[in-house]
């Protein structure tokens, strides 16, 4: 851990010493002579750099153990004590609930996919996207890059938005197009995307320690990667890679997860699909062979995976794969010239 | 010295503070202290022998008092670790959780027992974080069904799903009109992102929160997530590097079992964990075995490295015996044909391949139909958690297909709805549920939460639909 993350943590204590009582953060000499600790190791603890109980009850003990002088036995000791003072981490599902609650959904510009979705992509979370070519994965990027500029009482976000692209499929052309719909400038929306391209499946790791940087400076509110997977699908070959390419995979994830726990943003990924051939006679028992790729790893990642197929016409159907909140079901949406949107009622009649 | 604080929480060693710096410099371990004479220690740290010797029989009387067989001297307190005081009926008294479900509790002897590290595992939306939601929340009721205690719950995945908690209070049918309603107040979160994070917390804020609550349900959602990703296992390049990393995650794994573990049986209070599944590579598909040891690992060799978790996906030969292998020892003279032959997969019965399919949930249904290699999981984090813990739910789900909703393209059937089966794998408490689905309740997931379906008419119906054919 570098010294900035230690800062972070640091800078944490003021905000929590807020919720401990009047009294301003408590010094570390608080924790002199309980549980045999001594002036001088309290001494060294401040020559380390942390000067109150709060900071080193944030603090790992890995980093308390690299200070001069103290042995992992006492880092222990230390700790334990500090987090006996300091209330810290855990809030209660009420204050939870609160704070969920002002959690914004950027709608997806159909009104059925967005009822579907109880009110449109959650931030906040991790979305999955996955479909066969042609089932609108990207045409559902391209019209959320624009919904989550709109603001919040039009069901959007009020934050840019970070578009990292691994196919090459991202149009800029399309945005004008979403954009006039919904009444905004196409130069402003065009400048709220941030769009960043990944050559390879470290770039693409790397693009979202970036992201965190630019995320710090100005609000964003969503993040898109189109797709999650193709890289990986091209960089690791073989079962001799896999395992490699699930960790590598998994890590891509929790920094995602990680962002959008801390910026509130929403993410999502969207994710091809390949037919299942091997398994010669398990082929039978499987009438439907696609299945997402990337494995258990991706699935346990995204909070809600959302499965497309086509339709008749420009009708696409989405079916909610997984949820913790919402019920599987499906509902149909078009794809139309100005992004997505409600299937035309002459396609719906015919069902 | 070095683990005083570790043997030994509560010891006081403020009375012994000018001897221990020097005890530590010595690196002389709590063993040390018991084990040799005083005088050898004293000499070895330099310290005077009558300080030594009341420092060494202090912390043999705090021994003896921690595992309950000494008074303690100042006669406070009895029960402050009661861990072998327990007797007879004290210990028969384990309480448990119920899953706000008649038949999933019968088929759990109860529910979630108390004193124990319990497992859910599943594949993503089969239904883990639902039955974990669930407990929270009956968690808070009294007796019978719950311990009438406040929960907590770490996620490490993503934030704990508080919509659907709401929506559970308010429509759970066993939640609605019950006298003592649940609360969210009384549900305890946090986030942790990385493993740093996450043994911090469980350190040392889980202890404080536990006392200052009185939590009694505790719930890791999941315990795979962050191991998963933060320990590489590098496949053919790392060579020796993954094995020492492999070998540190399970020595972490193993600290944070026995962590768990002493949470659970000190404050008697049940343990929870969530976790991930693996797909399973069975021999037969592994044609391109190019692991790394699988080319050119002679047989005895393989032999050898079998049993470890680690060789469990490398070694794994292409094909069938070859014909080198000895038959194994429990397969009669006369060998069955291919398709009675119940688990013809492995050669090796004693080998972990063989030997998981009865410990992980997946793959020991002799019947012919399961011997489709698909869908069959292993849960995350090997062999080495799996000692870990004391009972393993497994949630497995099916899917079912039928006709398309909605009218395609081309005319395939699409997946219609999955069913989901709880099975107990194993369980100091309670029966485990057999072979394959058999013995398994089936449940589904309502709004208003988890419900067993009822059975009608056994498995022929069952199997039918399964393998309907295309």
């Amino acid at each position: 851990m570098t010294s900035e993350e230690v800062e972070a943590s640091q800078s944490g204590v003021e905000e929590g010493g807020g919720m401990g009582g009047p009294g301003a953060p408590t010094p570390l000499s608080a924790l002199e002579g309980v549980a045999g600790l001594t002036k001088r190791d309290i001494q060294l603890i401040v020559d380390g750099g942390y000067n109150t109980v709060e900071s080193v009850a944030y603090t790992p003990r890995r980093m308390l153990e690299q200070i001069k002088g103290i042995s992992e036995q006492k880092a222990t000791k230390i700790l334990t004590e500090a987090s006996k003072l300091v209330p810290m981490g855990f809030t209660t599902a009420t204050e939870m609930h609160q704070r969920r609650s002002e959690l914004i959904s950027i709608t997806t510009g159909s009104k059925q996919l967005d009822t579907l979705l109880a009110g449109g992509i959650e931030t906040g979370s991790v979305t999955e996207i996955f479909g066969e070519f042609r089932t609108g994965k990207s045409q559902i990027c391209h019209t959320l890059a624009v919904t989550c500029q709109l603001p919040f009482d039009m069901g959007g976000g009020e934050g840019k938005c970070l578009y990292i692209d691994t196919e090459g499929t991202f149009r800029p052309v399309r945005l004008l197009a979403v954009a006039n719909r919904y009444g905004l400038s196409g130069e402003e929306v065009l400048d709220n995307v941030a769009y960043a391209r990944a050559y390879n499946s470290d770039h693409q790791l790397q693009l979202l320690n970036q992201a965190a940087s630019m995320m710090c400076e100005t609000r964003f509110s969503l993040l898109i990667v189109d797709s999650a997977t193709s890289l990986y699908r091209t960089d690791f070959v073989g079962r001799g890679e896999l395992s490699s390419r699930q960790t590598h995979l998994a890590k891509f994830l929790r920094t995602l997860q990680r962002l959008a726990d801390e910026f509130g943003i929403a993410v999502v990924i969207t994710n091809q699909v390949v037919a299942q051939v091997d398994g010669g006679p398990s082929a039978m028992f499987n009438p439907d062979p696609k299945k997402p790729i990337g494995g258990n790893i991706i699935a346990h990642a995204s909070t809600t995976r959302l499965s497309l197929k086509k339709g008749r016409g420009e009708t696409r159907i989405c079916k909610i794969y997984d949820s913790p909140c919402l019920p599987e079901s499906d509902c149909l949406f078009a794809i139309n010239e100005d992004g997505i949107g409600d299937p035309s009622p002459k396609d719906l009649e015919k069902d | 010295m070095t683990d005083l604080t570790a043997v030994l929480p509560g010891f006081p060693t403020h009375q012994y503070v000018r001897l221990i710096p020097s005890l530590e410099k010595q690196k002389i371990t709590t063993a040390d202290l018991l084990t040799l004479d005083y005088v050898e220690v004293a000499k070895r740290a330099h310290l005077p022998l009558l300080d030594v010797k009341r420092l060494c029989s202090a912390v043999l009387a705090a021994l003896q008092t921690d595992i309950g067989i000494h008074e303690p001297d100042d006669g406070k307190e009895n029960a402050v670790n009661p861990t072998l005081r327990k007797r007879g009926r004290e210990i028969l008294g384990c309480s448990t959780i119920s899953t706000l479900d008649d038949d999933l509790d019968r088929a759990l002897g109860g529910g979630v027992p108390t004193g124990y590290i319990t497992e859910i595992t599943g594949e993503s939306g089969a239904g883990k974080t639902q039955f974990l939601i669930t407990l929270l929340l009956a968690a808070q009721l009294p007796a019978p069904q719950g311990l009438s205690s406040p929960a907590l719950y770490i996620s490490t995945e993503s934030a704990l799903p508080i919509k659907r908690l709401t929506q559970l209070l308010q429509s759970h049918p066993a939640l609605v009109n019950h006298a003592c309603k649940p609360t969210l107040d009384r549900v305890h979160c946090i986030v942790v992102n990385d493993l740093e994070a996450q043994d911090h917390i469980l350190r040392f804020h889980l202890p404080v929160q536990i006392k200052k609550h009185g939590i009694r349900l505790i719930i890791l959602d999941s315990v795979a997530a962050n191991y998963r990703a933060e320990f590489e296992r590098r496949g053919v390049s790392g060579g020796q590097n993954s094995g020492a990393n492999m070998a540190q995650r399970s020595a972490e794994l193993v600290k944070l079992g026995q962590l768990l573990r002493d949470v659970a049986r000190e404050y008697n209070i049940a343990v929870v964990v969530a976790n991930q599944v693996a797909d399973r590579f069975t021999g037969h598909s592994s044609h391109g075995s190019d692991m790394s040891n699988g080319n050119s690992s002679p047989i005895i060799h393989r032999n050898a490295t079998q049993s470890s978790p680690l060789a469990r996906r490398g070694a794994q030969p292409a094909g069938y015996p070859s014909s080198s292998l000895a038959p194994p020892p429990n397969s009669s003279a006369v060998p069955l044909p291919a398709s009675q032959r119940p688990f013809s997969t492995t050669p090796d019965p004693l080998s972990l391949d063989h030997q998981q399919r009865w410990f992980t949930g997946w793959g020991d249904d002799p019947s012919p139909y399961s011997l489709i290699s698909k869908n069959m999981k292993t849960p995350s984090l090997g062999l080495v958690w799996t000692t870990q813990i004391a009972c393993r739910i497994t949630l497995i789900k099916r899917p079912i297909y039928g006709r398309a909703i909605v009218v395609e393209e081309e005319d395939v059937p699409s997946l219609r709805r999955w069913r989901r089966w709880m099975k107990v794998v194993f369980a100091p408490h309670a029966r485990e549920s057999g072979a394959g689905l058999r013995g398994a309740v089936e449940y589904e997931i309502k709004g208003e939460g988890l419900r067993a379906v009822k059975r009608q008419d056994g498995d022929e119906d069952e199997e039918n639909e399964e393998t309907l054919p295309v």
